[in-house]
């Protein structure tokens, strides 16, 4: 909401904010998987805003994050469609943020992981 | 006409299923009849699950603004721009902000407000109001602020009308969702 008013700044320390939180919750229910999905997508949404403030470099590791925690989320419920959607999402936002960087063998190779993601979904 | 699943044995988790069918079968949930529906409900079906120390009133009073809230969201859904929307998150930010002036100590009458705040702005976000919208989210915010810094104990339930039931972590997922 902060970054299309363009309050870049406070777009940033609402997200910071934002995922205290939810390490906060995660940290004292590490089973839940509602909280490892909700860390998961405020990871992507950080990537998504350090894309939009041109840092590409700095979008990398929260979705790199989010790719981690998607992951095991669907590892651990293959039946569940939401995580693989989110999981989809998160390396689709990295693709772009590693393509944007310059890696672009990795985004490739990512790319193909994203789309056979998808495709089992 | 009612919604078959309003016909269901009358306790005060179906008086939350009530408003949800009136949402469905497109009967606006208005402020008077769901009181209505409420007082009878409440009479007769002893409020299980939610703190005692509260009462009835708030309680009821509680789900009535939840109602109002329901029919705000089922406006955003059907009409997304429609002004009557807006006018159904007001009244039920008056009544939640009523019962948490009247339960300063009351962290879910509280919360309530914020949640509010946050209907508000999804609402005048999908209306291209991103200025108004990130408004709403800093009154939303405030209040969410206030009460995460609250001694609360990490181990209380307390069943509120999301069906969750511990205050401390409802009002962190709340602030983290704002923040988001």
């Amino acid at each position: 909401m902060l970054r299309e008013v363009g309050q870049l700044n406070a777009a940033d320390a609402a997200w910071e904010r934002g995922y205290e939180l939810y390490q906060e919750l995660a940290k004292k229910r590490p089973q839940s998987h509602d909280y490892q999905n909700s860390l998961g997508y405020h990871e992507i949404v950080g990537g998504n805003l350090r894309m939009a403030e041109n840092r590409a470099p700095d979008a990398i590791p929260p979705l790199e994050s989010a790719q981690a925690t998607f992951t095991a989320l669907v590892a651990g419920n293959p039946s569940v469609p939401m995580f693989r959607t989110n999981l989809t999402e998160a390396q689709l936002a990295l693709v772009w943020a590693l393509n944007t960087a310059g890696r672009k063998a990795d985004a490739l190779q990512l790319s193909n992981r994203a789309i056979e993601n998808a495709r089992q979904a | 006409m009612e919604a078959p699943c309003a016909r269901r044995d009358q306790t005060e988790r179906h008086l939350f299923l009530r408003v949800q069918c009136r949402e469905i079968a497109g009967i606006d949930g208005e402020r008077e009849q769901l009181e209505s529906v409420g007082s009878g409900l409440f009479e007769k079906h002893p409020i299980q699950n939610v703190r005692v120390d509260v009462g009835v009133e708030l309680v009821h009073g509680r789900e009535v603004g939840h109602g109002v809230r329901i029919a705000g969201q089922a406006r955003d859904r059907k009409a997304h721009r429609s002004p009557e929307a807006m006018t159904y998150h007001r009244r039920a930010l008056a009544i939640r902000q009523r019962l948490g002036r009247e339960n300063p100590t009351d962290v879910i009458a509280q919360n309530d407000v914020a949640r509010t705040y946050g209907n508000m702005a999804n609402l005048l976000r999908n209306r291209g109001e991103a200025t108004a919208a990130a408004a709403a989210l800093d009154s939303a915010a405030a209040i969410g602020e206030a009460l995460v810094a609250l001694p609360l104990d990490t181990t209380s339930t307390v069943t509120d009308f999301t069906r969750r039931s511990n205050p401390w972590e409802n009002i962190r997922e709340d602030l983290a969702l704002i923040h988001q």
